[in-house]
């Protein structure tokens, strides 16, 4: 049996973060990873906020290899055949140095260099091993075994990604429901650099992230566009439940999505070269007791580590931090030499204490926005038939904004929803 | 259904597998006759969940591994879905991700 102070599941950004500062420290590190290679499993929208980033690997930017600088975003709110936007741009932030806010990547791409990073730092990772269960003695996680291999590790870094297979199998976290998760599905399309720059206003050193919102079939979500260097991430998020609701295929609600007119004049005379499709956690404070335990602690999207604010999702931002968390808690436990759940359990405080963290919290209302449909349904093309209203010209007079609203409301929301609606949106945003 | 049969075999074209002669996707076919909504057969983005006759069979070899079907089985289903990894170095290879 092989032994290592540390085993981590997954070479993904939260297992790859913790590898890479526990091994920098001293200590001996395994990253298991299933995939062929570090990214062959994941799927991300994706876009990664850099500010910890940046504070982990200095200068990132130079050599990972990231797509394309967000620079750029926009709100599109989708009716029929019309949309409004609300579009974001800055040209202090486009003409500004790296580390930019905000790149595109493809996990791919992106991961393999994150893996090489903790092997660069003196960890050991293996690809294309699965790791088939947790090793549990004693009610203490001792170890994984991967087939007939078995490796013994004072503590266990659990970043098994969304589905956390083995910690359900080891019954440390319940089953999921299906209306605390979403599903992203994606294509990638190329389309040539020029053409990027061209139909989104960009250059090299800028891009643009659309986030959007109707026409998704009825279905409660969103679309997303992000521009990478000479591809587009173009993909919908659906509420799990409300999609098995609406009868509908995940793929057709893409392919309806795509074929608006405002999206496929973006993606148009693109080539789709992958498919690809990821379950994402609605995440929240709520789960953080699942965090750690006896030899054990939970990072990135296995300890459902997301941060949905109704305009960006955020994930693999999320990841690197609670790998950051968790390897300062790691260190902690093995200079104490004490890897109980109450020696771990500073993990948790890392993590309360980060601002990412303290985001959870603040707009921990989104979920009740994101769980009414007349957000999906009704809102869009009441704001496209609104806009449109007020730069019509007709016959007869013209009203002012309120009585629009009223007569385009009529018959599909009520005016008390519609006050409701509006405060629950300034709840979760503005107040 | 033909053509939206052939959409999807069509998106799934553009991706790489490495299929593995046996399927990490077991059904237990008792409980999934007696489930009422078989959420598996619409939530699946790669449609590997099909009914035939009283059956519901499984095509393992177009798994994206995305955990949908897991989640709603339990939740909505009937818990007649096992779903493992599949075994190392199958299943899906994204090159893109």
């Amino acid at each position: 049996m092989e032994e290592f102070e540390v085993a981590v599941i997954g070479a993904g950004p939260a297992g790859a973060t913790a590898a890479y500062l526990l091994a920098k420290s001293g200590l001996s590190v395994l990253l298991i990873e299933r995939g062929t290679y570090p990214g062959s499993k994941n799927v991300s929208g994706g876009l990664i906020y850099t500010e910890v980033l940046g504070q982990v690997y200095p200068g990132f930017w130079e050599e990972a290899p990231i797509e394309r600088p967000i620079t750029g975003h926009d709100i599109v709110l989708l009716g029929g055949d019309a949309a409004v936007a609300l579009s974001f741009r800055k040209a202090a932030v486009e003409s500004a140095a790296p580390p930019h806010n905000a790149y595109s990547v493809l996990r791919a791409r992106f991961d393999p260099w994150l893996a090489g990073r903790a092997e660069a730092a003196g960890a050991t990772l293996v690809t294309g091993v699965t790791v088939d269960k947790l090793v549990i003695e004693n009610d203490r996680v001792v170890g994984v075994q991967a087939g007939p291999d078995r490796v013994a590790a004072n503590v266990v870094v659990d970043a098994e990604g969304t589905r956390a297979l083995l910690l359900r199998q080891a019954r440390l976290i319940g089953p999921f429901h299906s209306g605390e998760v979403s599903l992203g599905i994606k294509e990638v399309i190329r389309l040539p650099e020029g053409t990027i720059h061209e139909r989104f206003l960009c250059s090299r050193q800028t891009g643009t992230a659309l986030t959007m919102i109707g026409h998704t079939l009825g279905v409660s979500g969103g679309g997303f566009l992000y521009t990478n260097r000479d591809s587009l991430s173009v993909g919908v998020v659906a509420k799990l439940d409300s999609l098995h609701r609406s009868g509908r295929r995940p793929h057709e609600i893409l392919g309806e999505f795509k074929a608006h007119p405002f999206v496929s004049r973006l993606v148009e005379g693109g080539e789709v070269v992958e498919y690809s499709a990821q379950t994402v956690h609605q995440g929240g404070l709520h789960h953080s007791s699942t965090l750690c335990g006896d030899g054990y602690v939970v990072v990135g999207s296995a300890a459902r580590l997301i941060l949905n604010n109704l305009f960006t999702l955020r994930g693999m931002d999320l990841a690197v931090v609670s790998g950051v968390a968790a390897a300062q808690a790691v260190l902690e436990a093995h200079r104490r030499n004490d890897f109980s759940a109450s020696a771990l359990s500073v993990y948790r405080d890392y993590l309360r204490s980060t601002p990412v963290y303290q985001d959870m919290e603040t707009f921990r209302g989104a979920r009740s926005v994101l769980s009414n449909r007349r957000f999906f349904e009704i809102y869009p093309d009441l704001a496209c038939a609104v806009t449109e209203e007020l730069f019509a010209v007709h016959k007869t007079p013209s009203t002012k904004l309120f009585r629009i609203l009223r007569d385009k409301a009529k018959g599909k929301v009520s005016g008390l929803d519609l006050v409701r609606d509006a405060a629950a949106l300034a709840r979760v945003l503005a107040i | 259904m033909t053509s939206e049969r052939s959409t999807l075999d069509h998106l799934l074209g553009f991706d790489k597998f490495e299929i593995d002669r046996s399927s990490h996707i077991t059904i237990d076919q008792a409980r999934c006759a007696s489930c009422p909504q078989m959420p598996c057969l619409t939530v699946c983005p790669a449609g590997v969940y099909r009914q035939v006759h009283q059956n519901v069979v499984a095509a393992h070899e177009n798994c994206l591994e995305c955990g949908a079907c897991k989640i709603s089985c339990d939740s909505d289903g009937n818990a007649g879905i096992t779903w493992r990894n599949p075994s190392a170095g199958f299943g899906i290879i994204f090159r893109f991700g």
